[in-house]
C-alpha cells in the first residue's frame, strides 16, 4: 500500500512550495507568520507519517492520510491568498489602520492578512484551527486597490467578531425557538410536507425529535443569515454611510439565484435601514431603489421554500437583537464613529486636492471620499484634473497613510 | 526670490484670505519649529513607501517614440486602442508603463537597498501642493550625495502641482546604500513666481502618491524632424 508514500510526497511538495512562498516580498510580517504556521502543520504531519512503524495498522495509516488530504484541501487556497497579499495591486496603506481597528475590537494579539481574491465579493476565511487569531480579508482582485471599498472589510471583520464572541452559541437557541414558533403558527403548512410529526401546536416542542430534525437545516440557514446581518451591522457601525455606498457599489442591483445563507437583498437593505436609524447613520436617498431581490427558488422546490421561509422569519425576527449586539460590542471597544463635522473638514482639504490631516478615524476619510465620488461637480473648478476618480483614490490612500503616520508619531512607544 | 525656511513655515500656516484660497500645502506637515529655526532656504522632504524599478529583463530598449505611433495616428487608432495593443504585444517597441516598470511597496520600518549603478524611482512621503505664485526645485541633500546617492535630476516643480514628487534615485558610489521610508532624502526650494497668470501646472504627474514615469511626447518640431529623416531614407 502506497498511501503513506503518496502522502509524504504530497507533504514534501507543499512544504517546498511554502518554502518558496516564504521568500516573497511580504510588506507585512503577518502574511509570513501565517505561512510559518502552515509550514509547522505540514511538517508535523510529515514527521508523524515518517515516524510510523513500517508495520503499523493500515487502518491507522489510512486515517492519518485522510486527515492530511483534508488539510491539504483546506489550506492550499489559503497559500494562494497569502501570496496575493504581496501583490502591489493591494491598498497597502490601509493595513495599519485596519489592523489597529481589528485589535481594538478583537484583541491585541490579532494578526491581519489583507489580500485579493478572484471572486467578485469581499471574502474572509472562516475561523481556521491553525490560524486562530488571524483575520484574513480579501477584496475582489480588480477592486483591491480601490479605497472606496474599504468599508466592506468591516463586514468581513464582523465574521471574526462573530466567532471570537461565540455569538453562534448565543443565537442558536433564539433561532431554534423562533423557528419552532413559526412552525406552530403555520402548522398546516408544516403538516403538508411532514405528516405525523405534530398534530397540534403544543407538539412542536424541543423534545420532539422529528420536528427538531426537520428544523436543523433552516436553523443552520438562519444562523448564517444572522451572522451576515450582524456583519452588515458591524460594517455600518464602523463606517456609516460609506459602508452602504460600498455595499451598493459592489452588489447592486444583484444577480442570480438567492443563497439560503443570506437574507434576500431587499430584506438585507431594509435591515440596514433599520440599523442606520438606530446608529444615527446617514441613509442615502432612494437607497433601496438600487437593489432588486435575487430570484427565489423555483416552484418545484416547495419544501425547500417552506424551510427557507422559516429561516427568513427567524433571522428577520432577530435583526433588532443583532443591531444591538453589534452596537454594544463596538461601543465597548470604543471604536471611533463617523463625525459629520470631521467629514466636512476633510472635504475642505479634498477641495484643494490635498490629503486630510489630524483625522479622527478611517471612517471620516471614507465618508468624505464617497461624497466626492457622488458629486461630479466637486472638482469642476479644476479642469486640469484629467481623471477625477483616479485622483480621488490617490488622495484617499494618501490620507489614510497620513492617518497612520500621525498615529505612529503620537504613540508612546 | 527664494523663500527662506521661516517664510515657508509662515506660508504653510498663513490665514491670509488670498493664501487660504490658494494655499501652499505640505502633508504630512513638517516640524514648523525646526523649520523656522533651521535658517535654511528650503524644506526637507522624506522618502515615501513606493518605489518603481525598470524591468531590465523584459524591455530590450527604452525608446520613447517609434514608427508604430505614427502609423497608428495615420490609421486613426486612438491612444487607448494603441495602449491595449502594446499591452497585448509585449514585444512592442514602446511598452506601456506597467510593462516597463515594477512597483514595490516598502512599509515603514523596512528598507530598500540601492546597489551601485542602479536606478530606482522613489517618491516623497509628503504630498505637496504649490499655489499659483510659487514654483520649486527638488534638490538632493549633500550628505546623501557625498555617499553616492544622487537624487532628482528632473527637479522643477511648477505652480499648481499637487501630488507626491517622483524622485530619481541613483547610486553612483561603489557600495550599496540602504534607504528607508520616512528618512529625509531631499530638499525643496521654493521660489516666488512673478506672474499674474492664473494658469497652473497641467502635468500628468499630478495627483499621484506613487512614482510615475510619465509620458514623453514629441512636439510638432521633433515629429517633423523625425519624419523628414525617415522620408529621406525611403
Amino acid at each position: 500500500m502506497f498511501l503513506r508514500e503518496y502522502s509524504i510526497s504530497k507533504l514534501q511538495g507543499i512544504l517546498e512550495e511554502v518554502g518558496r512562498l516564504k521568500e516573497s516580498e511580504f510588506p507585512y510580517q503577518h502574511s509570513r507568520d501565517a505561512l510559518i504556521r502552515l509550514e509547522e502543520l505540514f511538517l508535523s504531519h510529515k514527521n508523524g507519517l515518517e515516524g510510523l512503524a513500517p508495520k503499523k495498522d493500515p487502518a491507522i495509516v489510512r486515517q492519518l492520510c485522510s486527515a492530511i488530504v483534508a488539510d491539504l484541501f483546506k489550506y492550499i487556497a489559503l497559500l494562494g491568498f497569502v501570496l496575493r497579499s504581496t501583490n502591489v495591486r493591494n491598498a497597502f496603506e490601509v493595513y495599519g489602520p485596519l489592523l489597529r481597528l481589528s485589535r481594538q475590537i478583537i484583541g491585541d494579539n490579532t494578526k491581519l492578512v489583507l489580500s485579493s481574491e478572484w471572486e467578485y465579493s469581499p471574502f474572509t476565511y472562516r475561523p481556521l484551527a491553525e490560524l486562530p487569531n488571524f483575520v484574513l480579508i480579501g477584496s475582489p482582485a480588480p477592486e483591491s486597490s480601490n479605497p472606496l471599498l474599504i468599508p466592506l472589510a468591516g463586514h468581513e471583520l464582523g465574521h471574526t467578531i462573530w466567532n471570537v464572541k461565540s455569538l453562534s452559541a448565543k443565537y442558536r437557541l433564539k433561532v431554534d425557538e423562533r423557528i419552532r414558533e413559526e412552525i406552530r403558527n403555520r402548522l398546516t403548512d408544516y403538516q403538508k410536507f411532514y405528516q405525523g410529526h405534530a398534530s397540534k401546536p403544543a407538539d412542536v416542542a424541543p423534545e420532539n425529535i422529528f420536528v427538531t430534525k426537520v428544523m436543523a437545516l433552516p436553523a443552520e440557514w438562519a444562523m448564517k443569515q444572522c451572522e451576515e446581518l450582524f456583519c452588515d451591522f458591524v460594517g455600518l457601525y464602523l463606517f456609516g454611510a460609506a459602508y452602504l455606498h460600498a455595499f451598493a457599489y459592489l452588489l447592486a442591483p444583484t444577480a442570480g439565484q438567492r443563497s439560503p445563507l443570506y437574507p434576500n437583498t431587499l430584506t438585507r437593505v431594509e435591515r440596514l435601514k433599520q440599523a442606520a436609524i438606530k446608529y444615527g447613520s446617514e441613509m442615502p436617498v432612494d437607497y433601496a431603489s438600487l437593489f432588486q431581490n435575487r430570484s427565489e427558488l423555483p416552484p418545484s422546490e416547495e419544501q425547500k421554500k417552506f424551510l427557507l421561509s422559516l429561516a427568513d422569519v427567524a433571522s428577520n425576527g432577530l435583526s433588532a437583537d443583532l443591531i444591538n449586539e453589534a452596537e454594544s460590542i463596538l461601543a465597548a471597544a470604543n471604536v471611533p464613529l463617523t463625525i459629520p463635522a470631521e467629514k466636512r473638514r476633510i472635504l475642505e482639504r479634498f477641495k484643494f486636492i490635498v490629503p486630510a490631516v489630524d483625522v479622527k478615524s478611517l471612517s471620516d476619510i471614507l465618508n468624505a471620499a464617497w461624497d466626492v465620488y457622488h458629486d461630479k461637480a466637486f472638482w469642476s473648478h479644476l479642469p486640469q484634473i484629467q481623471n477625477p476618480e483616479r485622483a480621488l483614490k490617490e488622495l484617499v490612500l494618501k490620507s489614510i497613510e497620513v492617518l497612520e503616520i500621525e498615529g505612529i508619531l503620537q504613540s508612546k512607544e | 526670490m527664494i523663500l527662506k525656511a521661516n517664510l515657508i513655515a509662515n506660508r504653510l500656516t498663513s490665514q491670509e484670505p488670498e493664501e487660504l484660497a490658494d494655499p501652499l500645502v505640505i502633508t504630512p506637515f513638517p516640524n514648523l519649529e525646526e523649520l523656522k529655526r533651521s535658517g535654511s532656504a528650503s524644506v526637507d522632504l522624506r522618502l515615501g513607501t513606493w518605489f518603481s524599478t525598470l524591468r531590465q529583463t523584459r524591455v530590450p530598449v527604452l525608446e520613447v517614440d517609434d514608427e508604430l505611433t505614427h502609423a497608428a495616428q495615420k490609421a486613426g487608432i486612438t491612444p487607448e486602442q494603441l495602449r491595449i495593443f502594446q499591452e497585448l504585444l509585449p514585444t512592442s517597441e514602446v511598452p506601456s508603463e506597467a510593462n516597463l516598470t515594477k512597483s514595490q511597496y516598502v512599509p515603514f520600518g523596512s528598507r530598500f537597498i540601492l546597489h551601485p549603478q542602479s536606478f530606482v524611482l522613489g517618491v516623497t512621503l509628503e504630498w505637496v501642493r504649490l499655489p499659483s505664485n510659487l514654483a520649486g526645485y527638488v534638490v538632493g541633500r549633500s550628505s546623501w550625495g557625498r555617499r553616492g546617492l544622487i537624487i532628482a535630476t528632473a527637479a522643477g516643480v511648477h505652480p499648481g502641482f499637487t501630488g507626491c514628487l517622483t524622485l530619481e534615485l541613483t547610486n553612483v558610489g561603489e557600495i550599496p546604500i540602504v534607504i528607508k521610508p520616512g528618512m529625509t532624502i531631499c530638499q525643496l526650494f521654493l521660489h516666488m513666481v512673478d506672474s499674474k497668470s492664473p494658469e497652473t501646472d497641467k502635468s500628468p504627474f499630478a495627483c499621484s502618491r506613487r512614482p510615475s514615469l510619465g509620458k514623453i511626447k514629441l512636439d510638432e518640431v521633433a515629429e517633423k524632424l523625425s519624419r523628414a529623416r525617415s522620408e529621406r531614407r525611403s
